[in-house]
């Protein structure tokens, strides 16, 4: 008798610098972030104090960081952000009740939770954090403990109840980026409207152009361009397109003032909600990036019209005012709503589903230029929507750790227990993992099938074999 | 298109559908536990508050109550005499005990953790640079911290980081959880807590998490084949702070040297052993008369090894050995020199038999100028004078049907060159027959002639057992192709195969390889495997 | 001639050199490296005297701590014990002293008792007073020799001497466990030691190897 498996579950997140309480009895100054917070203060002290002692034994061994813990019902993630600043993210094995000789038990799950893969998910954690507020020795430098401590707050008590941990895979690792593929003209016409925006607007140092989830163009560096697609995808679109859908205003047809009147279908998800309102600027969140070297600051503002967006990355020191915004709605609106149009009519030819049933289930990694495609998934929202079993799935990061840990090349072909195939290939870079369920194809078989795959679906990237 | 490739394809057909015990070299009515070690530990892991199935008791005593009635050995005796001596030591103990009696370490431990490893940086081996890059340690300590054993520096210079261990392992448990391992880059720290008893390694070795914990596993039972589970419970349970070095000292030997082996011998992550290849005629002859010259009573096991590999086993009726087992014996065998000066009289625990008490061995090399050793097992301690006897008569009969000259010729050489096998394009592999817990590879050779190409050759099949064996997700079938080498990991019901090609194999000839591969060892198989289990 | 077969053991802390000490005599050989015993070994050996033939089945103990609850096992039914300690270390002279009241709580039967100061050619490095142990020794009724298994000192006369002590208890005390008994074998006399390695050995495989009488003797002129 078998029950449901429980899900893996966030049991705790905390992040101390032991730099800040080193006398005995001052332990309480490391912690700068405990959650959840309903836990008393020796207890965090304690937990803080063993992940300390782990940090030290292991240090004994090797200089390598302390990476993971592994215990019977939890695993412990840790991650030196900053030189000094751990942040560590425990998490729940899963289980499940069974009975054996008529004795309940509870049996752990031990591999259902990955390393690589919550190792990547506590990375994330921090980049979106430094990509809102900065890197937390900055935040020190400017202001005191007290002020990294409630940006910390702030931050993490909002994102940690949206990581989704049960539903976390190898996407995470690869932390990738869906490209959208256009034809050169339209390229080319998106890459001059986003030099035309920056000519235009001094202070815009940087611009993004997406269409849905896809990535069109990007002036930003890729690993903030990481951060800031996986902030765009999965917590500005995904409410911004509920509301549209239950009918707000359409069409910013109401416009005065100008000559030409054009009616668009141009707006800001983040900046003013209404051009015909001055008064209300709207939210725009400032971000960090290129914090490796010169970190700087900008607005983030976001404006899109139909399925296209532009993200603007205005320099911080400028002040954002409602004119400033109109007379970008007034360049941009009319222009991005063509574009959207166009490209719309491109998106729908190639979406057309052209080889009919597909046997076969494929996720394809780039490391040069983060593109990343799947067709295991169904979305691009982390939700548990997968066209595969979730022991494959995890085959699949099985596969990529072992790839990613021996060799610059190779090529993993796996039978499971359960007679489904999977096939890892890393070359040049680029990953390739096919699922194919064909219970009676034999090995000579599916390598022929992937073959056929590439040749159909990738013909213009080079693969070994 | 699959016309050519359908000659070759699937995989070893003909023995694809073959039930368990059909398979080359397999054999329905083994000598050996068939068990996977792996999946037995994984079963204990779950199962482990239940005491009684970690400790199976009583098979010896079981034995002597079938055997006779007349004296049982009163096995109580000894225990007293021991615990006396305990006793006497208690009083010297109490003062150099670097933990207090009452427990609870962590609660002193933890929060100075990381002042207190530094404290005696002289002092401590730890911070020789050679100890550090030593690439697997392995350290029992007692519940309570006390050092018992380190495979690199003397245990007494390493009281300071084995305090930490137990500290952090009892740490977790507080929270009612317990600890596994930590990782840090390509170092791994793998914890096995037993009944009195915390083990742990900490290796940046090619070996999983699941393997590493498997050799701690052997390195318990090593200690318990050294002192039996009994013993151990006695002491502790009367005194915590028990400093156990006393009643292993020569045995740090067996412990370096089981370490030594499981770095190179794949018997024991395939759960198997390997058989001196041997014509079967002759292997026959070797059982017989051991089984005619060695029928006595209470005579459990009767085994003949060399180098590491099993030449025959005679067992009692109703008994079997597990492969876990003869490792320990192969082990205590290779480790110890003063077997071949004399006859001996020794007492073994074999902790998956029975590990409540002791088997008494008699050990004897058959001749000054052969490597193979003959124990004889019994449960009866007084049993010296006769199973000297049947040794003789046992050497006799082996002197006169040539078989000892026969074991020597097979053990000088090692075991079989790949080039036997005839597959150009095969460079190595390990074949396992999962009913009868045997196995056989040939020996490494060009390009795995070299220390370091052995090392990552082993490490190579460790990798590709860790996957196909994985608890969750165990595989049917693995290829890989790497830079150096490709390599196939095929387990069915009935075997596990690992082979090693070169990189530039194509897969058609790769599964042609291992078909004939499958075909040459079943052609073999009376000479690589023993293939019946004679009783007394 | 007369024979005698009697059970010897030997005790002793661990690395005083028992193993050496019983080698020496049973092979006439040394070994910087002989390796710790495991368990116990069994080893045979003659002593002749004028009169008799003794026959000793050695029982040469591990002197480890975890073998110690063994050792009943071994001098139950001894005729003979050899007490073996090392000059250079106190400590093995205790405990030579705690198998002494070990074999007096337990065995009930007369036992010849014959220490062995082990190593004295180390003299420069000596614990204990040869003194100490001669007057130990005679307080419980023990032979006591100096020996060294390296320079082979005084090795055969301890053996000789327990040899003797064990014909005159087999004659005088009548529930020793010892038998004399007659053989009629006419001794080849070959005056001395036959290759080491067959002494070694226990005489069982030498038995079998040719049908001629197995045991090797060897020839002590009484003093």
């Amino acid at each position: 008798m078998t029950s449901t498996k429980s899900p893996v579950s966030l049991a705790n997140f905390f992040i101390f610098n032991p730099t800040l309480g080193p006398r005995e009895g001052e332990e309480h100054k490391k912690i700068l972030l405990y959650y959840p917070t309903d836990v008393d203060i020796d207890t965090k002290i304690k937990n803080i104090g063993l992940c300390e002692a782990i940090v030290n034994f292991t240090s004994t061994f090797t200089d390598a960081p302390c990476e993971v813990m592994h215990t019977q019902k939890r695993r412990q993630v840790f991650y030196q952000a900053e030189k000094n600043f751990w942040i560590v993210m425990t998490v729940t094995i899963p289980i499940s009740h069974k009975t054996k000789d008529g004795v309940p038990y509870i049996e752990y799950h031990e591999d259902d939770v990955q390393d690589s893969v919550f190792q990547a998910v506590l990375k994330q954690a921090y980049k979106m954090f430094r990509f809102f507020m900065g890197p937390f020795s900055d935040i020190m430098d400017r202001g005191n403990v007290q002020s990294l401590i409630q940006r910390l707050e702030h931050f993490y008590y909002r994102y940690l109840p949206t990581l989704k941990l049960d539903n976390s895979d190898i996407l995470d690792v690869f932390n990738g980026i869906h490209f959208l593929p256009l034809d050169k003209h339209t390229y080319l016409r998106i890459q001059s409207f986003t030099n035309l925006l920056e000519a235009t607007f001094s202070q815009i140092k940087y611009t993004a152009f997406l269409y849905n989830d896809q990535l069109v163009w990007s002036g930003l560096e890729q690993d903030d361009m990481r951060t800031m697609y996986k902030y765009l995808t999965t917590s500005l679109f995904p409410p911004f397109l509920e509301q549209e859908l239950q009918g707000s205003p359409v069409a910013n047809n109401d416009r005065r003032g100008s000559s030409v009147a054009t009616l668009h279908y141009g707006r800001y998800i983040n900046g003013p909600p209404n051009m015909s309102d001055s008064s209300n600027l709207g939210k725009v969140p400032r971000v960090y990036i290129n914090t490796e070297s010169t970190c700087e600051e900008c607005h983030l503002v976001v404006y899109r019209a139909l399925s296209a967006t532009v993200c603007l990355l205005v320099d911080a020191s400028y002040p954002l005012q409602f004119d400033f915004y109109r007379s970008i709605d007034g360049l941009v609106g009319p222009k991005l709503s063509v574009l959207a149009s166009d490209i719309s009519e491109q998106y729908v030819k190639r979406s057309t589903p052209s080889t009919g049933e597909v046997q076969f289930k494929y996720i394809y990694f780039n490391h040069m230029n983060l593109a990343q495609k799947t067709t295991v998934h169904t979305d691009s929202k982390k939700s548990s929507n997968v066209n595969i079993p979730a022991d494959i799935l995890r085959l699949l990061s099985d596969i990529n750790s072992d790839l990613s840990r021996n060799v610059d090349e190779g090529e993993t072909i796996v039978k499971s227990i359960t007679d489904c195939w999977v096939v890892g290939k890393k070359s040049d870079q680029r990953e390739f993992y096919v699922v194919i369920n064909q219970k009676n194809a034999n090995l000579i078989e599916i390598n022929e099938e992937v073959k056929r795959l590439c040749a159909t679906n990738f013909n213009n990237i080079f693969f070994l074999d | 298109m699959a016309s050519e490739n359908e000659t070759v394809e699937p995989p070893g057909d003909e023995f694809k559908t073959l039930d368990e015990g059909n398979e080359p070299g397999g054999r329905r009515d083994g000598f050996l536990v068939a068990s996977d070690s792996f999946e037995d530990f994984a079963r204990l892991e779950e199962a482990k508050s239940s005491i009684k199935d970690r400790h199976p008791s009583g098979t010896i005593n079981k034995i002597v109550r079938e055997g006779s009635c007349e004296d049982p050995p009163d096995k109580q005796d000894e225990i007293e005499s021991v615990s006396s001596g305990i006793a006497s030591m208690a009083t010297e103990e109490q003062n150099d005990s670097a933990f207090s009696d009452n427990g609870n370490v962590a609660e002193q431990v933890a929060p100075t953790l990381s002042a207190s490893i530094h404290e005696e940086e002289e002092l401590d081996e730890v911070h020789k640079p050679e100890w550090k890059g030593q690439k697997k340690h392995v350290f029992i300590l007692s519940e309570a911290g006390k050092p018992i054993y380190s495979r690199y520096g003397a245990e007494d210079k390493l009281v300071t980081i084995m305090g930490v261990m137990q500290a952090l392992v009892s740490f977790v448990q507080d929270s009612k959880d317990s600890m596994r391992c930590i990782i840090s880059g390509k170092h791994k720290f793998v914890f096995l807590t037993r009944d009195h008893l915390l083990l742990v390694a900490v290796s940046c070795t090619s070996s999983s998490t699941p393997q590493l914990l498997l050799q701690l596993n052997y390195v318990y039972n090593q200690v318990l084949s050294v002192l039996t589970y009994s013993h151990i419970n006695k002491i502790f349970k009367q005194r915590h702070n028990y400093d156990l070095r006393r009643l292993l000292t020569g045995a740090e030997k067996f412990f370096d040297s089981l370490l030594n082996l499981m770095d190179h011998e794949p018997g024991f992550l395939l759960s198997a052993v390997r058989c001196l290849p041997l014509p079967s005629a002759v292997r026959d002859v070797v059982a017989q008369s051991i089984v005619q010259h060695a029928k006595v009573k209470d005579l459990v096991f009767a085994i003949l090894i060399a180098n590491n590999q099993l030449i025959t086993l005679v067992r009692m009726k109703k008994y079997f050995l597990h492969p876990a087992d003869l490792h320990l014996i192969f082990n205590l065998v290779s480790a110890s020199e003063s077997f071949k000066t004399a006859e001996s009289w020794t007492p073994i625990c074999l902790p998956k038999f029975d590990s409540g008490g002791y088997l008494h061995a008699h050990v004897s090399y058959l001749d000054d100028n052969c490597a193979a050793c003959l124990l004889l097992l019994t449960v009866d301690r007084d049993m010296f004078f006769t199973l000297s006897e049947c040794k003789s008569k046992i050497v006799e009969r082996l002197h006169r049907y040539n078989c000892i000259e026969a074991i020597r010729e097979a053990l000088t050489k090692y075991t079989y060159s790949i080039s036997q096998v005839g597959i150009p394009d095969l460079r190595h592999f390990m074949y396992k027959s999962r009913s009868t817990a045997q196995f056989t590879s040939p020996e490494l050779e060009s390009p795995y002639h070299t220390a370091s190409e052995q090392e990552r050759i082993f490490g190579l099949y460790q990798y590709l057992h860790h996957r196909m064996h994985s608890t969750s997700r165990p595989l049917k079938i693995l290829f890989h192709v790497g830079s150096y080498e490709t390599l196939l990991g095929w387990v069915t019901s009935g075997f596990e195969l690992y082979a090693v090609f070169g990189p530039l194999v194509t897969k058609p000839t790769a599964i042609n390889s291992i078909n004939k591969l499958l075909k040459w060892i079943k052609k073999e198989e009376d000479r690589l495997f023993i293939l019946n289990s004679p009783t007394f | 001639m007369k024979s005698v077969e009697a059970k010897v053991v030997v005790l002793g802390t661990q690395g005083v050199g028992k193993t050496s000490v019983v080698l020496r005599y049973v092979g006439n050989s040394f070994n910087r490296a002989v390796s710790p015993t495991i368990g116990a070994s069994f080893f045979t050996c003659k002593v002749l005297l004028d009169s008799c033939r003794v026959k000793l089945q050695v029982w040469d103990t591990a002197g480890q701590e975890r073998f110690r609850s063994m050792a009943p096992m071994y001098y139950r039914n001894a005729n003979a014990a050899l007490l073996v300690y090392d000059i250079t270390s106190a400590a093995s002279f205790e405990d030579v002293k705690s198998w002494v009241s070990e074999l007096k709580k337990n065995i009930d039967t007369a036992i010849v008792m014959c220490m062995l100061a082990n190593k004295c050619d180390l003299n420069n490095e000596r614990q204990v007073p040869k003194e100490e142990g001669q007057e130990y020794a005679a307080s419980i009724g023990a032979l006591f020799l100096e020996t060294s298994a390296i320079s082979n000192e005084g090795i055969r006369p301890a053996f000789l001497e327990v040899a003797k002590e064990l014909l005159k208890l087999c004659e005088k005390v009548p529930n020793s466990g010892l038998n004399l008994y007659e053989t009629m074998s006419q001794e080849k006399s070959n005056n001395n030691i036959v290759s080491p390695r067959n002494h070694v050995k226990t005489n069982f495989v030498g038995n079998l190897h040719d049908g001629r009488e197995p045991e090797q003797q060897e020839r002590h002129s009484c003093c």
